[in-house]
């Protein structure tokens, strides 16, 4: 396992008595894009500018590439990209000449990536431009464009989908992804699931300042309920050839005379062996499909109490 | 030198302010020109000094607009976080703006200059001139321009929004010498001489004070600003952005 790129430690961060953050404590993987999940105004924003030196937690321990914040900041800084709430640059430059204002803080070489990163979001044609024409999906393009230009081994991405058309989400999506596969690693904070899902290979869940699950997406997913939907010509007997498949917990008719099989883990064997049953007794199977819950409706369970099978934060951690 | 170019390009970048500042002092200028060319008592190197008393306040009150929106401006449109994020240490991003907006100074006030001088080189007021009225001219302009700048600098590095640190370093800067010639008659003569706005009046005018000698004076007014850009920089190292 390589070493965690972010370490959180026991983190919070108070505004008078009110807990922004709350003891959250959390190892973030090296080289894989990390999703910090949680309605608006939960503490992501928050915890992010902790994570990068723009606030001070009220207690805790933070560290990025391995180094302490506050402590080394800069020096963790360094190779480190980010945008935090939303990409604020002056807009009276043009996009290209903001990049150099913010490249002129690097090293030399800062400004050479120049090119390259408008070109990685689409941005070449309308570099020239001023910032104030730019759309808010152009200036978060220009936002990743400024996080590039450091070569960043991290870069920290607060709801950056936001005023992102489809076509331009399905882009990010892409371009997040090839950033992963180049090794770096993403911290992307959002409140919309089904990008998360998509984008993501371990997701935090994060619900008033407090972590309440953390795992890869696979495992926050399939820590939820278990079903198939069986239908067949005659569910009555269907029931009870399915009570006595190995694992099934519970068989109830639903709409349509479709069966919602309660089992304890989906799986090929258990649905073979459902298929096997009906079968066997000369029962026609019309559907046979195992139930696969979005991270939506895993999110909800989870935020409304109903955590399930999900490991709590300190055993994940 | 890359983060002086940059911070100088962010602060002529807003050409509503410079443009705005240009206009300004160049419209002073051209009644300084005016008034030296119709008024009678207006005499060789005393006219260039008189006209340098005008040139001062218009580049004092540009100075002052731009200093309080060099201070401010990244933290009221948001930018400043992303400065922080760059890792350059933060008191450096708070003292880089003394340089550029000396700078930003000089070129707004640099189109009134060259008007007066140009004036003054095509009709020369009446009377001796030994050089002496120009070198007040710059000396004054530039002097005051970046004094009150840099504390204005420092004012706005306090506040959030642009417009309210104009506001309040116009005042400062306004009540500034009220308030020093109240301590001077309630308080302390000696006091009242120590503050900012006396040691600044003292070295523009290079003139000798009741208590202070120009020379003490100069450093009495070079100690007021290391003392601001030092609370400037420790102001921008302890914010949360």
């Amino acid at each position: 396992m390589p070493p965690p790129v972010i370490t959180l430690d026991g983190v919070t961060k108070r505004f008078g008595r009110v807990a922004a953050v709350d003891d959250v404590s959390v190892e973030v993987p090296a080289g894989s894009c990390f999703a910090w999940l949680g309605p608006n105004g939960c503490g992501k924003t928050t915890l992010i500018r902790m994570m990068l030196g723009l606030a001070r937690p009220t207690a805790g321990r933070i560290e990025v590439r391995g180094l302490p914040v506050p402590g080394r900041t800069s020096e963790a800084l360094s190779r480190v990209g980010g945008i935090v709430e939303e990409p604020r640059f002056y807009p009276y430059l043009s996009g290209r000449a903001n990049l150099e204002v913010f490249a002129a803080h690097f090293d030399a070489a800062a400004r050479r990536r120049i090119p390259a990163a408008l070109d990685r979001v689409g941005l070449t044609d309308r570099a020239g431009d001023a910032v104030k024409k730019y759309s808010l999906g152009m200036r978060q393009r220009l936002g990743v464009a400024r996080a590039l230009l450091n070569d960043p081994e991290l870069l920290v991405l607060d709801e950056p989908t936001n005023g992102l058309d489809p076509a331009g989400l399905v882009e990010f999506r892409d371009l997040i992804r090839s950033l992963v596969d180049e090794g770096r690693s993403v911290f992307v904070s959002s409140h919309i699931l089904d990008e998360v899902q998509k984008m993501a290979d371990h997701v935090a869940i994060i619900q008033q300042g407090r972590m309440v699950a953390f795992g890869t997406v696979d495992e926050l997913v399939s820590g939820g309920r278990q079903a198939i939907v069986v239908r067949t010509v005659e569910p009555e007997r269907a029931v009870a050839l399915l009570r006595a498949v190995p694992g099934v917990r519970a068989v109830a008719i639903g709409e349509q005379g479709r069966l919602d099989v309660e089992v304890e883990r989906i799986g090929d064997e258990l649905l073979a062996a459902a298929g096997r049953a009906l079968y066997d007794a000369g029962l026609p199977v019309l559907e046979l499909r195992p139930v696969r819950e979005s991270l939506e409706e895993r999110f909800l369970q989870i935020t409304a109490g109903a955590g399930g099978a999900i490991a709590p934060p300190e055993e994940a951690s | 030198m890359a983060l002086l170019r940059a911070e100088l390009r962010r602060i002529l970048g807003r050409r509503g302010s410079i443009f705005g500042s240009i206009v300004f002092n160049l419209l002073f200028g051209v009644g300084v020109v005016i008034w030296a060319l119709t008024s009678s008592s207006a005499t060789g190197d005393a006219a260039l000094r008189d006209g340098a008393a005008l040139l001062q306040v218009s580049v004092a009150i540009s100075a002052i607009v731009l200093g309080a929106v060099a201070g401010s401006w990244d933290v009221d449109h948001g930018t400043m976080r992303y400065l922080v994020l760059t890792g350059v240490p933060r008191p450096k991003l708070a003292l880089i703006r003394a340089p550029a907006l000396a700078i930003a100074i000089v070129v707004v006030s640099l189109p009134a200059m060259a008007t007066v001088l140009l004036a003054a080189a095509v009709a020369p007021p009446p009377g001796p001139q030994g050089g002496g009225g120009w070198i007040d001219l710059f000396y004054g302009v530039w002097v005051a321009g970046t004094a009150y700048g840099l504390l204005s600098l420092t004012i706005g590095t306090f506040l959030k929004s642009s417009t309210v640190a104009i506001t309040v370093a116009l005042l400062v800067n306004l009540l500034g010498s009220q308030i020093a010639a109240l301590i001077q008659d309630k308080v302390s003569h000696t006091f009242g001489d120590l503050l900012f706005s006396e040691a600044a009046r003292i070295v523009i005018g290079r003139e000798h004070g009741d208590v202070l000698s120009l020379g003490t004076a100069v450093v009495v007014l070079v100690a007021w600003i290391a003392a601001l850009l030092a609370v400037a920089a420790l102001r921008v190292q302890r914010a949360e952005y």
